[in-house]
């Protein structure tokens, strides 16, 4: 699959959640509900965002397949960052009712159980946790205390490398019970069961979005940085050096100006070196620090 | 609160598993094959997960005593240290804890009958002399006492052998069981100690200096061996008058003969230890100061590391013994 990625200007959109939804009916009331407008109409999956909320969603059909190439296929478009979070919501079948149900995964598998991953920081006061089991193809019987569903694993994988396991979440809403079978997706009542949760919906959003804004000021390169990184040449491990240093500089002289440490320099190294020099007078818990 | 907790299946069905369990009634419960599919995972985030560590259940099949890294001990040949669990309660950011285990999450390992007999092993094997085992190397001794009772089972192990001890290392003022018990002369309750300034910014979710002395105080009242440790030594502004306000506070509220051991040492992490820190709290203020690398260790330096120790010395010399007093030094210093 070619990705191309989006031409951006500066940094380009700031996304905190990255949605990947299997079915356009599980997609609507979020999509509605976040102001999502679709995009990128040369993209290979139907793809919506909201880049003032800092929302992206691709939808990508049913199945591992689709769910793990859709995943792959965003993070390269979109070069999204490591602090963003990712979210597959969708429907699920399950042992006991009731339907519409939502439940957080906190253990996925496959059906021979030789696959485990345990995905996201859990937000057991929103919602119950359980444990998800995907199949290849659909089934009807369920076994207690498990969700079905045929998505859930192969994105919790891939997603989970591309952020980590505590900012990859899946979410899951009961569609079907071993009393009442689904069999045939209706989208009308998926949009319903989905529609029904949007309330949790927009809380669990506002604690995941708490986490990105954490690990974005833990992981981003601060602008100053990068004017420096863009006016002299740096290596790979001087870069490396620059940011760590900068980090602790900036924790020590929070309301010194960068540009006074390296006006005089000259070279990457001089960057360095001036900021070097300046944190010798650094000291743990200096008055007013 | 823990509100999740995984258990390994081999251990659904332990007495000691249900125990914990009935602790925790609210928790969703996941069964996992070994801890280690959870506890190791690569992708883990430590910072995010160290919000709510879930419990996580298991049992040790080896490796129940190890011995203890040279240069830690507090005056005996033979030292061997025990983890009946990973992980702490407390979120102290000089802890080496935070760059040593991909995940937050605490193991607690509930087949401790299988440590006591590697204990009961190790004295065997090693006749001769005194040995010193320590509890609190990857946890905290007494902060999960209420849940995992492991103190209540494990003390009377050691009743009665004169030439075993038993450290206990601690943050915590939940004391119990040892203010309901007998004191016991060779186990020694040892107090992770820094000035209060120091701790309020780096201790997180531990008790407060003021709160860790009054619980040592009730402690040596009722007759168990305290042991003060300053271990990490951390350098900062005023350093000097905030330990010499620290040392005065202890000697004043310390009964006399209380103390069976100090023991101090300096600040260093193995270099990836402290990459790894840094990368979790790149804004901590404590890493701002510029440290020495060599040898694969980060540290203050000696200059600062010599003068450090020097004053803490000079500062107890006169109200406790010098065969009292011990340094612990990392593997390169020995």
């Amino acid at each position: 699959m070619l990705i191309n990625k989006q031409k951006k200007l500066g940094r380009g959109p700031d996304f905190s959640i990255c949605w990947v939804v299997a079915l356009p009916s599980e997609a609507r009331p979020i999509i509605s509900a976040l102001r999502l407008t679709k995009t990128d109409n040369e993209a290979v999956f139907p793809i919506y965002k909201n880049e003032v909320s800092g929302h992206l969603m691709i939808i990508s059909g049913i199945g591992q397949i689709n769910a793990a190439a859709a995943t792959s296929y965003i993070c390269g478009r979109y070069d999204i960052p490591a602090w963003v979070a990712w979210i597959n919501i969708g429907i699920a079948g399950y042992a006991e009712e009731p339907l519409g149900k939502l439940f957080q995964v906190a253990k996925v598998t496959n059906e021979r159980g030789t696959r485990v991953v345990y995905p996201g920081f859990r937000l057991s006061k929103l919602m119950p946790l359980t444990t998800l089991e995907t199949r290849e193809q659909p089934c009807n019987d369920y076994k207690a205390d498990t969700l079905y569903d045929m998505e859930g694993l192969a994105f919790a994988e891939l997603a989970s490398r591309f952020s980590c396991n505590e900012l990859t979440f899946l979410f899951k809403i009961v569609s079907d019970s071993n009393v009442n079978q689904l069999r045939r997706i209706n989208p009308l009542c998926v949009e319903k069961l989905l529609t029904l949760n949007m309330d949790v919906i927009a809380l669990l959003v506002d604690e995941v979005k708490a986490f990105v804004r954490e690990e974005k000021r833990r992981l981003d390169i601060s602008h100053e940085v990068e004017v420096v990184l863009s006016k002299f040449h740096f290596s790979a491990s001087r870069k490396a050096q620059l940011i760590q240093k900068y980090r602790r500089w900036k924790t020590a002289f929070p309301d010194t100006p960068f540009s006074e440490v390296y006006t005089h320099a000259k070279s990457a190294g001089d960057v360095i070196h001036s900021l070097e020099e300046t944190l010798t007078s650094a000291v743990f818990d200096r008055p007013g620090s | 609160m823990i509100d999740t907790i995984f258990i390994e299946q081999e251990i659904l069905d332990y007495e000691r598993t249900k125990v914990v369990l009935s602790k925790f009634p609210r928790s969703r419960r996941i069964i996992i094959s070994r801890y280690q599919e959870v506890f190791n995972k690569r992708t883990q985030n430590f910072r995010l997960q160290k919000k709510r560590p879930a419990l996580i259940l298991a049992s040790k099949h080896k490796n129940f005593v190890l011995p203890a890294p040279a240069g830690f001990g507090i005056g005996t040949e033979k030292n061997f240290y025990f983890s009946h669990m990973y992980n702490c309660l407390y979120d102290c950011r000089y802890c080496f804890l935070q760059g040593m285990y991909s995940s937050a999450n605490y193991v607690l390992f509930v087949n401790y009958e299988d440590f006591y007999s590697q204990i009961e092993t190790t004295i065997s094997d090693n006749a001769e002399g005194r040995i010193t085992f320590f509890s609190g190397y990857d946890c905290d001794s007494l902060a999960f006492e209420k849940i995992s009772d492991f103190l209540k089972n494990t003390l009377p192990i050691f009743y009665g052998r004169e030439r075993v001890d038993l450290e206990l290392r601690t943050k915590s003022v939940q004391l119990e069981p040892l203010l309901s018990l007998k004191p016991q002369q060779n186990c020694i309750v040892a107090f992770s100690l820094m000035p209060e300034e120091l701790a309020q910014k780096l201790d997180n979710k531990a008790p407060s200096i003021s709160r860790r002395i009054s619980a040592l105080t009730r402690l040596a009242e009722r007759g168990w061996p305290i042991g003060l440790r300053f271990d990490p030594l951390i350098y900062s502004y005023d350093w000097k008058e905030k330990y010499e306000r620290l040392v005065r506070s202890l000697l004043e509220v310390l009964p006399n003969g209380a103390i069976h051991s100090i023991s101090y040492g300096p600040l260093r992490f193995p270099k990836k230890m402290y990459s790894e820190i840094f990368k979790l709290y790149p804004d901590e203020d404590l890493f701002s100061f510029s440290m020495k690398e060599a040898n694969g260790i980060v540290s203050y330096g000696n200059e600062i590391e010599d003068e450090m120790s020097d004053f803490i010395l000079s500062q107890l010399s006169g109200a406790v013994s010098s065969d009292k007093i011990f340094q612990c030094l990392s593997e390169t210093q020995i």
